[in-house]
């Protein structure tokens, strides 16, 4: 029951981020034009229908592409309890609650063509962030399909928070 | 006045003899100077006039576009197609239409000759022509001189050259990883025939561009400098016209290891083609061009399939954001085209057994093949032939040895396999036809066994050794034509191998009679199919020991 109200609370506070932002930024993303804000609020599978394809990458195309060496930001966006129980190396933490402050926005690299690669327990939070960093200008946030749920269970290597 | 007659004979004999002798003396006493005489008498020295820019500039295009990956000139260059007297050969025409590989000469060339001939129909006009000058100059007939245009360039003294590209606009798409996601569409896999096994991985990756490339050793010679195209373009499309083959560039900078690639299995594929025409014989091989093609041919590994992409056999697409690797990584390389045999059984992969104790330690495929990779000059039917291939005694004592009772003179005849190698895949009745314009490939099963046989080498020492099922059938080709391998019967399809799944204990060398006996270890009449190749008989071994 928490989890859910959780969640909802999520989704409240991702919407009003998003009309902020979309009313503030002017950006311009094809991709997420919708104006019935009701559609936002029901429930993420609209969201998530939005997403292009290129727009969800499974765990085992992150971990290539960062043995690779393609520049990206992982973005961890679940809350304090959760991180503690194991990061990806060098992702950044921010609450999805806190992502929507201007100050959080900063801390992201000034190049909006940078790749951003949020993730979650599941997917569904990181749907959520990749909307609103989408208004906010970054054209290629993505979420990692599956989650931090699904790179632990393919065994790939977690660190401790510092 | 018999005595007359017969003193008038020898006397004739004799003149006559004298005569002859110093006919021939003459004939083969001739002057230099009096042959040239005698020729220039009798014909008239043709003379050419030829520009020597365009020559320059020919002999420029010449290395620069790759040619003498397949063709030599004065001894540099693939010697197996000299140029040298081309231009006595053939006249201007048909030199242009040998270059650009021209249709009405298809039947002329070995079809991949053909096909690598079709880039140069994208040659400007202008470099066609410097080509077909530069051609024209070569020619080893005395009876014709080049009267050479004045021009003010002065032949430079010959040293390798490599024209240094430009990275352009290149970068601004390919090392921008956003966009590259964003564009790269997935690429239809080669069909998955369980045969070469390609790792999943997001398609961008194939044609990203690690922004450090720039800086390293190949990456400052500029994009354009191997891969050609336009860098100041912005449109796409425009960008990438009149792109070549960038492994066609390796050869200006390493030409000893490109030339010695060329004759290499990896590169000529002769192993498999030399059994494919044992089997089908020289007739039959040439109307099995499309097996040969899409089948055997797209294993072709030149450079670029280790150092820099992963193998076109799998698809392709950049390994490391294009780092050239020296030592290629052998899970995306290697293990992909020797995918469901050497390279399952060495990782490990396949259900319920183990990997190979040299992998456990931590060893690359290059750690043991390191000198039989590349080729040494010489074109081998067989991999068992090539010289520098590894063998267990290169670091391993050879039988007999005192480590082990059991590596005792009595088992010289075994080979190190029979006792140390795990189960490993063995494919049967592998059948290829083409489906809506594809070309499939598929075995009718494949089975993990283990079975001892006859050694189908000629090695005298070993007699035993395992062997593993070719999955050719008599059948195989019959979407091509009837009876396409008459000479089946004469070659086994099973035959000698060494699988790579080596345990110091295996379940044949626990114990005498697990091995001794066991008439499930060695091949019987029943494994071998009905209908399968007559000599396989002769791989059965006469009793089980």
């Amino acid at each position: 029951m928490k989890i859910i109200s959780n969640i909802q609370k999520n989704i409240l506070i991702a919407a009003v981020g998003v009309m902020l932002a979309a009313g503030t930024l002017n950006a311009d993303v094809p991709t997420l034009k919708t104006p019935n804000l009701n559609a936002w609020q029901t429930t993420y599978d609209n969201l998530r229908d939005l997403t292009p394809q290129w727009g969800r990458q499974s765990i085992e195309a992150i971990k290539t592409s960062l043995e690779v060496g393609v520049p990206m930001v992982l973005l961890d966006i679940r809350t304090p309890k959760e991180w503690e129980n194991g990061i990806i190396e060098n992702a950044q933490l921010v609450t999805l609650n806190d992502l929507p402050k201007a100050e959080n926005i900063a801390k992201l690299p000034k190049d909006k063509n940078s790749i951003i690669a949020i993730y979650c327990k599941g997917s569904v939070r990181s749907t959520l962030a990749m909307a609103l960093l989408q208004q906010v200008g970054y054209k290629n946030a993505i979420i990692i399909d599956g989650g931090m749920t699904a790179w632990k269970k393919a065994k790939y290597p977690v660190v401790n928070k510092k | 006045m018999r005595e007359l007659i017969s003193k008038y004979i020898v006397l004739l004999t004799s003149v006559l003899i004298v005569m002859l002798s110093v006919l021939f003396a003459m004939s083969q006493n001739r002057d230099e100077t009096d042959t040239k005489k005698d020729i220039s008498s009798a014909l008239t020295i043709k003379t050419i006039a030829l520009d020597s820019k365009k020559i320059h500039k020919g002999k420029k295009l010449f290395s620069s576009q790759g040619c003498a990956r397949c063709h030599s000139v004065e001894g540099k260059g693939n010697k197996r197609n000299p140029l040298d007297s081309v231009g006595d050969r053939l006249n201007e025409d048909s030199l242009k239409k040998w270059i650009i590989g021209d249709d009405s000469l298809q039947d002329k060339m070995s079809e991949r000759a053909f096909e690598q001939k079709q880039k140069y129909k994208q040659l400007l006009p202008d470099e066609l022509e410097a080509l077909v000058e530069y051609m024209r100059s070569l020619r080893l007939d005395t009876n014709v001189s080049i009267e050479k245009e004045d021009t003010n360039i002065s032949e430079k003294p010959k040293q390798k050259e490599f024209e240094v590209g430009k990275n352009g606009t290149c970068l601004e798409c390919h090392s921008n990883a956003g966009h590259m996601m964003q564009t790269v569409k997935p690429k239809d896999a080669p069909s998955d025939d369980g045969c070469a096994v390609g790792p999943s991985r997001p398609a961008f990756l194939n044609a990203f561009v690690n922004k450090e490339f720039e800086h390293s050793t190949h990456g400052k010679l500029g994009c354009t400098g191997c891969h050609g195209g336009d860098a100041k373009e912005d449109d796409q499309e425009k960008a990438h016209l009149r792109m070549v083959p960038a492994e066609s560039k390796c050869v200006i900078c390493h030409s000893d290891i490109v030339t010695l690639h060329a004759s290499s299995l990896h590169s000529t594929l002769s192993g498999m083609s030399h059994t494919l025409k044992l089997r089908s014989g020289e007739d039959n091989f040439h109307k099995l061009g499309t097996v040969w093609n899409n089948d055997c041919k797209s294993c072709h590994a030149g450079c670029a399939d280790c150092h820099i992409i992963l193998p076109r056999a799998v698809g392709g697409g950049l390994l490391k954001g294009h780092e050239f690797l020296k030592k290629p990584p052998m899970k995306e390389t290697c293990a992909t085209c020797h995918g469901s045999r050497a390279g399952a059984e060495y990782l490990g992969t396949h259900e319920g057994l183990e990997p190979d104790v040299h992998f456990e330690a931590g060893m690359h495929c290059l750690d043991c093949h390191k000198n039989d990779l590349h080729g040494d000059g010489t074109t081998y039917t067989s991999r068992w032939d090539v010289k520098g291939r590894p063998e267990c005694t290169d670091c391993h004592d050879a039988l007999p040895n005192d480590s082990t009772p059991h590596h005792s003179a009595s088992h010289v005849n075994v080979s190190c396999q029979v006792c140390h190698s795990q189960p490993y895949q063995n494919c049967f009745g592998c059948h290829a036809e083409m489906k809506e314009g594809h070309y499939i490939r598929k075995t009718s099963h494949k089975s993990i066994d283990f079975k001892i046989g006859n050694n189908t080498l000629k090695d005298a020492l070993i007699e035993y050794t395992t062997v593993r099922s070719n999955p050719v059938s008599r059948d195989s080709f019959e979407y091509f034509g009837k009876n396409l391998l008459p000479h089946f019967d004469d070659h086994p399809t099973w035959k000698t191998i060494a699988p790579h799944n080596i345990r110091r204990i295996t379940p044949q060398n626990r114990s005498c009679a697990n091995c001794h006996g066991n008439k499930k270890l060695f091949l019987q009449k029943e494994d071998l199919d009905e209908n399968g190749s007559k000599e396989n008989n002769a791989v059965i071994p006469n009793k089980v020991p």
